[in-house]
């Protein structure tokens, strides 16, 4: 995991090596900083400098804590830099990854789950990349170089400094083991207890109608009692492992300054290196300190991302290189031939050996029960998704051997649940033709009957519309759908008429429309409504997968049973009595 | 508003003032032992005739190391069981509150979501004490002790020090006006990006279809650039604050230096003492470096707690006797009965009339919004009643005592509440002291026992997070087993078979209706499924009764009641 994001931060390094770079221009400051304390201190305390003496190292010191200040900021800003940088890029390939996942992937309820994987997920890794990265590095390089500073002073404190340093990892990974161990056990039992209250507070209308609420408080108060004592019993081993870096780093501070006291007894040692080294100690640690709470933080994130890489590995649907375009004016008739289809997931196929013709001229209306593979039609056609089994042809072409930009500039496409972007109603109108001119768009909107309701508008066809077309009504975004269909001029319309009712007046006004749109084009419709499908000129009925049934809506009223099984009227309770 | 949310510790001051006390302890041995150890190297230096005159500084930095990471463990381990105290205290005291609450106002809560932010906000407040009270606290306590313990021996030094570390206040509190405004363009630029990925998810296959996949890439792109640009923004205020109080620290040390030097030579001084001021001087500032993040959990906490509070607040503040009045039968009468919802312009529902004998069945039909949720709502009380009266078995709803109110009825609504807990435990909601065969006997019935078969601990298995396990018909087939259980006279469901297909939507309903038996039912849908059963069908519009009478004869009239039912004689049986 940490090598993936390593390598997905290789376009950073630079900022990241800037990071680094200043994180050791910040030791060195420190350093500077030591020794110039450790020489004023020393020059007033033995030599007995005056203050106008002394005038030069002090404002040298000032200038190194200003050094330093602006070291830190820059620090960041880089680290910062490099964060965002790794982030954008990632979620880019992301983004245009979930855009191209197709129908199957983005169906349904993953928008939520795809939506929160490239907003928190790709967040997450901040900790990792603007902390415990740069922090990996800058804990092997500062107490390194502060480490030299101090063993050029005086050879035994560095030795100690070695010796404890030493033992830091080895009793961490002990410590760390061990929390882990019981933070794992603790995990789910914490997970449990902290979303009961949520839970609880979600429900409280149905726990008053059932007259449950008033002694909730009571078990909350349990609840909440024994979240917080298993809480604390991780947390008592889990302080554990900072607990013995304070103690060695604490420690040893105490030690060098025993061990470098006997040194200036002895004369050995000079004051001022005896002072630089006693500054410098706890600035040995604190890098092995910051990487430990980092470390938490990062590792969080990074099993945040875990998904976020999952998505970017999963493999893009095959796409052959098809360069076949067929002359103008071509009949484009589709065959489906023995086409078998089943969504990753699902226990039984949605379309199983289907064998379809879309002649030539005609309005074909696709019905059958929900789950029997209508939309998946649709969608083989647009080349949504490419069969698993059997062929899709164009004027006996096979689809996947045809230049697919070219074939899908030759349909026009209305799903069931039209999407809206932000923008103005023209813009969502001219999705499928950018060049559409005022009037093309305008003529568009009357045949969905859409231009009505766009004049009503102070702004008109320039309103903007809302997220997910709010301030629509389902049957408003229905049409405005219908006429970006309408605009593209594309000789071949898939519509996808939708189940959800709408109100009774924008039924209507959506059936009107669909039939208007349909007359007189090459039209394959899914149909749910009865009026719809006898308008068409043939009609397919769909039953597991395969064409139960298909002709013209008169032979089908007088011979199929399971035609006339799908008109029954829909008073299910005493026909399933 | 701070000592408001400040009598949430109050049960827990001995250990919120331990664990301060622990808190500025462990601070001060940290800087105890730098202080030390000049000293003792100060002193080594001057080569001292014995040791024994080390020893004490000898022994005082052991002692001050071992203290310092000690003390620290325990401050951890305090301040961490005072946060989770005072997270109980405040769950308990807002669900307590909640739980009084006018069920018009919970209604209000609930449907806007509310509920669930304000627990957020409960969760969120743990950090007040930890991260956002202790740090200034100790901090101001730091900056007291070293003016306490350095002015005798140098006094400007140690007034010096002790405003250097107050004034670390000042780029704190600026970066806490700043981050909040650049926060808000964060969130706000955040906001649009997510609701962009949300558009482009749900179109992809438009935009695959309308080859615009490229385009709308190029635009989420634009968008997060924005959203980074704005984020960076943020984090450079925030990086300029805690480098200016570093600043402001090593700038301090320089300053102690030069007032100190000439009173080193004027004597009012001994010579070791300037190490140790120097060391005190680096040490102390370390109080100061939680600070930004301090003021800002602070402001985050103060935002949450009005939040809360101006939620709770609109419980009664102490606990009312239940004076409410019992109803006698289960008689219901709509008399002119308005619903209006505070924040939107048009009642959702107007002059109503109904007057329903106890046992009769009546569907609510009308598309989406004519008022049929509200109508059931106005029953159970979680929805305000503005003109006309509404009378349950004689008594105006609003002098009825809620349990008793509740007790009278049984809500199948649109989405079943699951809690997250075994099967068993969410059936028994309905009736807590039900014996098993009880329980059984409404599993059978419910038509859940195929349900229980596949479950792998049966009845005991728990359903998790809202039930995510079960599928719509059985959620709702819980909600029946529920009712059974729970035997109440009145029967309310809203929209019982939505979500479902037609041969599990029509099992429900047959569930329903037998359970309906000897009840008043009140069934909302807009399915129009079932409705020949019901002994009157109300037609809804707009809020107002736009037809009533039986199935049959509405079917003839031609009016709103058969628009609905050729509508719904067009579809195709696909649902």
């Amino acid at each position: 995991m940490h090598r993936r994001i390593l390598r997905e931060a290789a376009s950073g390094r630079l900022l990241l090596a800037a990071t680094v770079l200043l994180g050791a221009g910040g030791a060195l400051a420190i350093i500077a900083q030591a020794l110039l304390l450790a020489e004023i201190v020393a020059r007033a305390f033995l030599g007995g400098a005056a203050l106008a003496a002394l005038a030069r190292p002090l404002l040298l010191l000032a200038g190194v804590a200003l050094l330093r200040a602006a070291l830190a900021f820059l620090r960041r800003e880089a680290a910062d830099a490099f964060s965002a940088k790794v982030r954008g890029e990632i979620r880019n390939r992301l983004l245009a990854r979930i855009l191209a996942l197709g129908p199957v992937a983005t169906s349904g309820e993953r928008t939520g789950e795809l939506v929160a994987t490239a907003l928190d997920g790709v967040e997450g890794l901040d900790p990792y990349l603007a902390h415990y990265l740069p922090q990996m590095a800058l804990a092997a390089i500062v107490p390194l170089a502060l480490l030299a500073v101090v063993t050029a002073e005086n050879l035994l404190a560095g030795a100690l400094l070695l010796l404890t340093a030493g033992l830091l990892p080895y009793f961490m990974s002990l410590l760390g083991r061990a929390a882990e161990r019981s933070a794992a056990r603790q995990w789910r039992t914490l997970q449990l207890l902290s979303a009961h209250f949520l839970d609880v507070v979600r429900g409280l209308p149905t726990l008053q109608l059932f007259g449950r609420s008033r002694r909730q408080v009571e078990i909350i108060r349990q609840v909440s009692e024994r979240h917080r004592s298993a809480t604390l019993d991780t947390l008592k081993i889990a302080f554990l492992s900072s607990f013995a870096l304070e103690l060695i780093a604490s420690l040893s501070t105490a030690l060098v300054a025993v061990e470098i006291s006997f040194g200036l007894l002895s004369g050995t040692l000079p004051f001022q290196s005896a002072l630089a080294i006693l500054i410098l100690v706890p600035e040995f640690y604190l890098p092995l300190r910051s990487l430990g709470s980092d470390f938490h933080a990062g590792v969080a994130g990074v099993a945040a991302a875990e998904r976020t890489f999952a998505l970017l590995d999963e493999p893009r649907p095959p796409r052959g290189p098809g360069t076949r375009r067929l002359p103008d004016r071509s009949p484009l008739e589709v065959r489906l031939c023995s086409v078998g289809y089943t969504y990753p997931g699902a226990d039984r196929p949605a379309l199983d050996g289907l064998d379809l013709v879309w002649r030539s001229g005609e309005v074909l209306a696709v019905v059958g029960a929900s789950g029997a593979g209508k939309t998946t039609i649709l969608r083989l056609v647009l080349r949504l998704l490419e069969p698993q089994a059997g062929e899709v042809l164009v004027d006996g072409t096979p689809l996947r051997e045809m230049d697919l930009d070219w074939w899908r500039r030759q349909i026009a496409y209305v799903p069931q649940a039209p999407q809206l972007f932000a923008g103005t109603i023209r813009e969502n109108i001219q999705l499928g033709r950018m060049d559409a001119s005022p009037e093309d768009v305008e003529a568009a909107a009357r045949a969905a009957r859409a231009h009505d309701f766009i004049c009503a508008r102070p702004e008109g066809y320039d309103a903007l519309v809302e997220e997910g077309g709010r301030g629509l009504s389902g049957g408003e975004r229905q049409r405005i759908a219908l006429a970006r269909a309408l605009a593209t001029r594309a000789p071949l319309l898939l519509l996808d008429e939708p189940t959800a009712r709408l109100d009774a007046e924008a039924d209507d006004a959506l059936s009107a429309a669909i039939a208007g749109a349909a007359s007189g084009r090459r039209a394959l419709i899914v149909a749910h409504r009865l009026s719809t499908a006898e308008r068409a000129d043939r009609i397919a009925v769909l039953r597991d997968g395969r064409i139960a049934d298909i002709g013209t809506p008169e032979q089908l009223r007088q011979g199929s049973a399971v035609y006339a099984n799908l008109r029954r009227a829909y008073f299910p309770l005493r026909e399933v009595d | 508003m701070l000592w408001r949310l400040l009598r949430f510790l109050r049960p827990q001051r001995g250990l919120a003032v331990a664990a301060l006390a622990l808190s500025f302890l462990s601070l001060t041995s940290q800087v105890a032992l730098l202080g030390t150890s000049a000293y003792l190297i100060s002193r080594a230096a001057l080569r001292p005739p014995t040791l024994l005159l080390l020893m004490v500084p000898i022994v005082g930095v052991q002692l001050f190391s071992i203290a310092r990471s000690s003390l620290r463990y325990l401050e951890r381990y305090t301040s961490h069981d005072v946060t989770f105290r005072l997270l109980s205290n405040l769950r308990v005291f807002f669900f307590a509150r909640i739980e009084r609450l006018p069920p018009e106002a919970i209604g209000r809560f609930h449907s806007g979501d509310l509920l669930s932010r304000a627990v957020h906000d409960v969760e969120s407040l743990q950090d007040l004490y930890l991260r956002a009270i202790a740090p200034p606290v100790v901090l101001a306590l730091v900056a007291v002790l070293v003016w306490s313990v350095i002015s005798p021996l140098a006094p400007p030094v140690g007034h010096a020090l002790a405003i250097a570390l107050l004034l670390t206040l000042v780029p704190a509190a600026l970066e806490l006006r700043i981050g909040r405004r650049l926060g808000e363009a964060v969130a706000a630029e955040r906001a649009q990006l997510s609701a962009a990925i949300a558009d482009g998810v749900r179109g992809a296959e438009e935009l695959v279809a309308y080859r615009c996949v490229d385009a709308y890439a190029a635009r989420l792109q634009a968008t997060q650039s924005r959203l980074l640009r704005a984020q960076r923004r943020l984090r450079r205020s925030a990086a300029l604050t805690t480098a200016l109080i570093g600043l402001l620290g090593d700038l301090a040390v320089v300053l102690a230096l030069a007032l100190a030097i000439p009173l080193l030579r004027q004597g009012r001084l001994p010579g070791w003492d300037l190490a140790v001021l120097g060391l005190v001087a680096l040490g102390s500032f370390e109080a100061a470096q939680p600070l930004p993040e301090a003021l800002q959990s602070l402001s985050r906490c103060l935002a949450a707690g009005r939040r809360i509070l101006a939620v709770a607040d609109e419980a009664p503040d102490i606990e009312q006797e239940e004076e409410g009045r019992t109803p006698e039968g289960s008689r219901i009468e709509f008399d002119g009965v308005e619903v209006r919802y505070s924040g939107s312009a048009a009642p959702a529902l107007r002059d109503i009339d109904l007057n329903l004998a106890p046992g009769r069945h009546v569907g609510l039909v009308g598309a989406s919004g004519a008022g049929k949720t509200s109508l059931l709502a106005a029953l159970s009380g979680f929805a305000p009643c503005g003109a006309g009266t509404l009378h349950l078995g004689g008594v105006p709803l609003r002098e009825v005592a809620r349990e008793k109110l509740w007790s009278e009825m049984a809500l199948i609504g649109q989405d079943t509440t699951l809690f997250n807990a075994s099967l068993r435990e969410n059936i028994l909601l309905g009736r807590p002291e039900a014996a098993l065969d009880d329980v059984l006997a409404a599993v059978r019935s419910a038509g859940l026992e195929p349900l229980v078969a596949s479950l792998p601990d049966g009845l005991e298995t728990r359903i998790g997070e809202q039930g995510a396990r079960l599928s719509g018909g059985e959620r709702q087939r819980v909600a029946i087993a529920r009712a059974l259980l729970k035997d109440a006279p009145i029967l309310l469901a809203d929209e019982p078979t939505e979500g479902l297909d037609a041969i599990t939507a029509a099992a429900v309903l047959r569930e329903l209706l037998r359970l309906a038996q000897g009840r008043t039912l009140l069934l909302a849908t807009h399915h129009l499924l079932g409705l020949e059963e019901m002994d009157e069908v109300v037609v809804l519009s707009g809020g107002r009764i736009v037809e009533r009478g039986r199935h049959d004869e509405l079917r003839r009239t031609g009016g709103p009641y058969a628009r609905l039912l050729s509508l719904q004689l067009d579809r195709l049986s696909s649902a």
